[in-house]
């Protein structure tokens, strides 16, 4: 049985982020910091896997949002790839439209934003089985793991409430979101990408469901029968001083 | 004077630098802004020319993007550390409902011809900037009298990528002509987003950044002065 959550992170890469939040943090910059957990438990409760990593792939929706927020710009239309500001949903559709960009995506309910409700496995965390390399223009996980009892599925629980916290003496704020899914399959289900998808993120009066993160994971996590598998992200940011 | 004076301390530049470099590299997007500001005679002659960084996001700026990013929203009633709200420009804190930007074709940084409410605006406090500032100090308000300045209506906001920085690129720029009969001093510039929501009305207004200038900028009489952010985020490869 494991007690410990292994912090995975490639050292010479953690110097690098702490830096680069350091610096964020010098000079008046917010920069982002985004880590991801996961914990697998058997049948009987008892934790399999568990470890925590930095999230290394905010893709070009997320990019195109906080530039289209910090900036103040509408989307424009064109393909959706360099020197273009538009957003590819789950679907494959590039929203072009020349309206207002308006994002309503922090609502607190399991409805919008990246809280996923029971059952919905088209926003919130979600996960896959594919292990296609991650790339800046996914828009989609390789191959979503459904909601489901059926072989290969799992059953998706409404996402944990947003856990806040504020560190006052490193001015960090934390938000931590947290879903369970749990295998009733009758078999085991391997688990090898996780993904954060918004809903609600409006372009015109549209509500889509963007993907903004694709995690490939080191090695698959499989998850056995009557099994549990718990993924957390946790995104920060340091305030300065 | 035709050429624009880059007036960075080396040191913090080479910080910036590093900061962005990172930033492109670990995939974490990085917001980058300048500031420039000219001063033209009433010849059209430029007087005065200089680009620096902008270095002033405050509060409201932090736990606006925080709140879209980090999905946040009704965290405290007070406006300090350990809360998400935003106080606007006329200092009230808005804590209720989402927190967040909406951005329109009218509204953002835009503003129209008089208005000193929003957009980028100027003023001549020379207090020093601070994370909690929600106004300037002294704004310079619209108008042909003593000391203040006719405002221009925003240019529109021009986009640009460069393929080989990778850099995404908008430029806001505002005009003040000075009909005042005097000189003005101009010591602070602020970003004033138009229609954050809070409290769930759609148009507040919230000052995001604040920039003492280095040094007084006058713009003569019959002058113009230029006031132009530039805010960028590098994409990863």
């Amino acid at each position: 049985m494991i007690t410990n959550i292994n912090y995975t992170e490639n050292k010479a890469i953690e110097a690098k982020y702490q830096q680069l939040e350091r610096l964020g943090a010098d000079l008046g910059v917010p920069v982002p910091r985004t880590l991801l957990q996961l914990e697998a438990f058997d049948g009987n409760g008892n934790l399999i896997h568990a470890h925590r990593q930095r999230s290394h792939s905010w893709n070009r929706n997320f990019y195109n949002w906080m530039m289209s927020q910090m900036a103040t710009l509408n989307l424009d239309s064109g393909t959706f790839g360099p020197s273009n500001l538009n957003l590819k949903d789950t679907a494959g559709t590039t929203q072009t439209t020349t309206m207002a960009f308006v994002i309503n995506c922090n609502v607190s309910d399991a409805t919008r934003g990246l809280r996923g409700e029971s059952g919905d496995d088209n926003h919130g965390i979600i996960v896959g089985s594919g292990t296609l390399a991650e790339n800046f223009e996914h828009y989609s996980l390789q191959s979503k793991i459904t909601n489901g009892t059926g072989p290969g599925q799992l059953s998706y629980i409404e996402q944990e409430p947003y856990a806040r916290s504020y560190d006052p003496v490193s001015k960090t704020y934390s938000s931590a979101m947290a879903r369970y899914f749990n295998n009733n399959s009758g078999a085991s289900v391997s688990i090898n990408e996780t993904g954060l998808v918004v809903r609600d993120i409006k372009v015109q009066t549209a509500s889509l469901r963007v993907m903004v993160c694709r995690d490939v994971l080191v090695s698959t996590i499989t998850l056995p029968d009557t099994g549990q598998l718990k993924v957390t992200y946790t995104i920060e940011l340091v305030y300065p001083d | 004077m035709n050429k624009i004076t880059y007036i960075e301390d080396p040191e913090l530049e080479a910080k910036y630098k590093t900061m962005e470099r990172l930033g492109s590299e670990l995939g974490v997007p990085v917001p980058q802004t300048y500031l420039e500001v000219k001063v033209l005679d009433n010849q059209g002659r430029t007087i005065h020319a200089h680009r620096q960084r902008s270095h002033s996001w405050n509060r409201n700026a932090y736990n606006w993007f925080y709140s879209q990013f980090g999905q946040l929203q009704n965290v405290g009633s007070t406006f300090g550390p350990g809360a998400i709200t935003i106080k606007d420009t006329g200092g009230s804190i808005r804590v209720a409902n989402v927190c967040i930007f909406i951005n329109t074709p009218w509204l953002g940084y835009k503003a129209n011809a008089g208005q000193y409410d929003r957009g980028i605006i100027v003023g001549s406090g020379n207090e020093a900037e601070a994370f909690d500032c929600y106004s300037l100090q002294s704004v310079i308000s619209h108008g042909t009298g003593a000391g203040q300045l006719d405002h221009a209506a925003s240019d529109l906001p021009l986009r640009s990528w460069n393929d080989s920085s990778r850099i995404f690129s908008a430029t806001l720029a505002r005009f003040f002509n000075n009909n005042s009969g005097g000189d003005v001093d101009v010591n602070e510039v602020g970003l004033v987003a138009g229609a954050i929501r809070a409290d769930s009305a759609s148009d507040r207004c919230a000052l995001v950044s604040r920039d003492v200038l280095a040094s007084t900028v006058t713009v003569p009489d019959t002058g113009q002065l230029k006031v132009t952010y530039t805010i960028e985020i590098a994409y990863p490869e």
